[in-house]
C-alpha cells in the first residue's frame, strides 16, 4: 500500500512537472490579470500567436506579442509551441506581409512585452521563466 | 538607382542588426517592411527575357518594393506595398501599386478582403516577386513567367478566404474566391510582343484557390482555376485598330509540395486555353501547357542547393495575324543558395535550355523582336542574384 502511494505521488509529481516544464528554465506565459483563463492549450497558443484565433476559449479577446526574432526565449517557444525553429516561423510570416494577407504580432524586448501586457486587457506574451511578472497572470501550458 | 541599391544591399549584408521598422500613428502601431533583389544574367544568346546575351552579361534585372500596414482592430486590417522593377526591356523602371486592400476576419474561417489584392493561385503566384522567400533566382517560367507577371499577379475587386480544420484526421482545407479586373502594365510582355501599337489589355477575373494541409505532415495538395473575360486593344485611331475579346479563356493549375525536414519537394501543373475574336471576326486560340518539378535541400546552416527541370508546350492552331504553329521549351536548373544573414542572400544559378516557345506569338521568354536573325535551338544561362529584405 505504501509503495503505490508513493508510485502515486511520484506520478503526479512527474504529470505536474511535464505541464511545468514551460514554466521552469524556459518561458512562461502571461496574460493581463483581467483575464479569467487560468491554462491554455499548446494549439491555442500557436493559433493565437499565429493569429488564427484572436479570442482565448471563454470569448476573452487575445492580443500576443512577440520578441524579438532574435531572443532565445523566442526559440525556445517557437520550437515547443510550433515544432519550427524561429526563422522558418519568421519564413510564414514574411510571405503573409508580403503578399498583402497579414502581418504578424508585434516584436519587443522582454521588458517592453511585459509592460505591454500590463497595460492591454488582451495582451499575452511568453517570457523567460524568471522575468519579474508582479502583477500579472501565469498560465498553466497544458 | 542602381548604384544605390548596390550600396544598400553591401550595408545590409554587413548588418545582422536591421528589423522592420514600426512606428506609431494616430495612436496605431504601423508595420513597416522592404525588400530589394539585383540580378546578373550571362546567356549565350536569344536575349532571354528581353536581356541582352554576352559574356558579360546584363544587370537589367532589380526590383524593390515597400509596404505600410496597420492593425486597426483584432479583426480589421489595411495595407498598401509599392512595386518596382527593370527586367531588360520590361518594367523599365515605372512603379506600380502592388496591393492596397482592407481586411476583414470575421472568425479563422470566413474573412473578406477588398482592394487591389495579390491573387492566390499555386505555390508561388502571389509571393513569386519575394526572391528572398525562393530557393531559386529565377521561378519555373512555365508556371511563373516574369513576362507575364501581370496577367496573374492581382486584381483590382474583393475575396473571401478561409480555413476550415477538417479535425484531428483531416487536416484543413484552405480556401480563396475572389472576383476582380486585370490591368496589364504598358511594360509587361504582351505590351512588348505587339510593339508600339499597343494600348491597353485587361478584364474581369473571378476564380478560386483549395488546398489541402494534409494529416501527413509536410504534404500539401492544392487546385487553382482562374477565368477570364479579357480584351485587348491595339493601333487604335488607325485603320489597322484591332481588338482582340475572349469567348474562353482559363487557367487550371495543380499543385503538390512536401516538406521533410530540410528537404523540400514541389510539382506544379499549369493549363491555359484562350479561344478568342479578332474584331469581332476570325478566331485566335492559344494552348498553354505547363509544369515543373523543384527539389531543394538545405545541406548547412546558411547553404540551400536546389534544382528544377520545367517544361512549357504553346500551341496557337488558329490565328488570323499570322502563321499558326506550335513551340516548346525545356529548362533544368541548378541553384545555390547563400544566406549571409537573416535579411541578405546571395544566388548561384544556371539554366539549361532547348527550345523558345513561340516568340511571335506567345510572350514567354523570348521574342523575335530581339532575334531578328532567328532564335539558336538552346540558351545557356548564369545568373548571380543578391537580395535583401528588412
Amino acid at each position: 500500500m505504501k509503495l503505490s502511494r508513493i508510485t502515486y505521488v511520484v506520478g503526479l509529481a512527474l504529470l505536474a512537472s511535464a505541464n511545468v516544464w514551460a514554466q521552469s528554465g524556459n518561458y512562461k506565459i502571461i496574460v493581463n490579470s483581467a483575464n479569467t483563463e487560468e491554462s491554455i492549450s499548446k494549439s491555442s497558443l500557436a493559433r493565437i500567436f499565429l493569429k488564427k484565433d484572436t479570442r482565448f476559449l471563454d470569448g476573452h479577446g487575445a492580443s500576443p506579442v512577440d520578441l524579438t526574432l532574435n531572443s532565445p526565449v523566442r526559440e525556445i517557444f517557437s520550437r515547443n509551441v510550433f515544432g519550427k525553429s524561429t526563422s522558418d516561423v519568421d519564413a510564414l510570416w514574411q510571405e503573409q506581409i508580403f503578399s498583402g494577407k497579414d502581418i504578424p504580432p508585434p516584436q519587443k524586448n522582454e521588458k517592453a512585452a511585459i509592460e505591454y501586457v500590463r497595460s492591454n486587457a488582451n495582451g499575452i506574451a511568453y517570457v523567460s521563466a524568471d522575468a519579474d511578472t508582479k502583477g500579472l497572470k501565469v498560465l498553466r501550458v497544458q | 538607382m542602381k548604384r544605390i541599391l548596390i550600396r544598400m544591399l553591401v550595408c545590409f549584408a554587413c548588418t545582422s542588426t536591421v528589423w522592420a521598422q514600426d512606428f506609431k500613428l494616430l495612436n496605431q502601431d504601423v508595420q513597416v517592411h522592404g525588400f530589394a533583389s539585383q540580378g546578373f544574367v550571362s546567356t549565350d544568346g536569344n536575349n532571354w527575357l528581353t536581356m541582352k546575351s554576352g559574356d558579360i552579361g546584363s544587370g537589367q534585372f532589380t526590383d524593390f518594393g515597400g509596404n505600410a500596414s496597420v492593425q486597426i482592430t483584432d479583426k480589421f486590417r489595411i495595407g498598401a506595398q509599392i512595386y518596382d522593377r527593370n527586367l531588360g526591356q520590361l518594367g523599365k523602371w515605372h512603379p506600380q501599386l502592388d496591393w492596397a486592400e482592407g481586411t476583414y476576419k470575421f472568425n479563422s474561417w470566413f474573412g473578406i478582403r477588398g482592394g487591389k489584392v495579390k491573387t492566390v493561385m499555386g505555390l508561388y503566384n502571389d509571393t513569386q516577386d519575394l526572391d528572398f522567400l525562393h530557393t531559386f533566382a529565377i521561378l519555373p517560367q512555365s508556371i511563373y513567367p516574369m513576362d507575364l507577371r501581370d496577367v496573374t499577379i492581382a486584381h483590382t475587386g474583393g475575396d473571401v478566404f478561409g480555413d476550415v480544420s477538417l479535425r484531428k484526421k483531416g487536416g484543413t482545407l484552405s480556401y480563396t474566391a475572389y472576383v476582380g479586373h486585370r490591368q496589364d502594365s504598358p511594360y509587361g510582355g504582351y505590351a512588348y510582343l505587339i510593339g508600339p501599337s499597343f494600348n491597353r489589355m485587361g478584364g474581369l477575373q473571378f476564380g478560386g484557390d483549395l488546398r489541402w494541409t494534409t494529416p501527413l505532415k509536410g504534404l500539401l495538395v492544392g487546385v487553382s482555376r482562374l477565368n477570364e473575360n479579357i480584351s485587348a486593344q491595339y493601333a487604335e485611331g488607325t485603320p489597322n485598330a484591332t481588338t482582340l475579346k475572349s469567348k474562353v479563356a482559363f487557367t487550371n493549375q495543380y499543385f503538390a509540395q512536401y516538406k521533410w525536414n530540410k528537404l523540400v519537394v514541389d510539382s506544379e501543373y499549369r493549363r491555359y486555353d484562350l479561344d478568342a475574336t479578332i474584331n469581332g471576326g476570325p478566331d485566335f486560340q492559344t494552348y498553354f501547357r505547363g509544369w515543373y518539378v523543384a527539389g531543394s535541400y538545405r545541406v548547412a546552416k546558411h547553404v540551400q542547393l536546389g534544382s528544377y527541370y520545367s517544361h512549357y508546350a504553346i500551341n496557337v492552331p488558329v490565328n488570323f495575324l499570322i502563321p499558326p504553329g506550335n513551340g516548346f521549351d525545356h529548362d533544368k536548373v541548378v541553384t545555390a543558395r547563400f544566406d549571409i544573414n537573416r535579411f541578405f542572400n546571395i544566388k548561384v544559378e544556371g539554366h539549361f535550355m532547348h527550345g523558345f516557345g513561340m516568340p511571335d506569338d506567345y510572350p514567354n521568354g523570348f521574342y523575335s523582336v530581339d532575334n531578328p536573325q532567328g532564335l539558336k535551338p538552346n540558351t545557356t544561362a548564369l545568373v548571380v542574384k543578391t537580395s535583401f529584405k528588412f
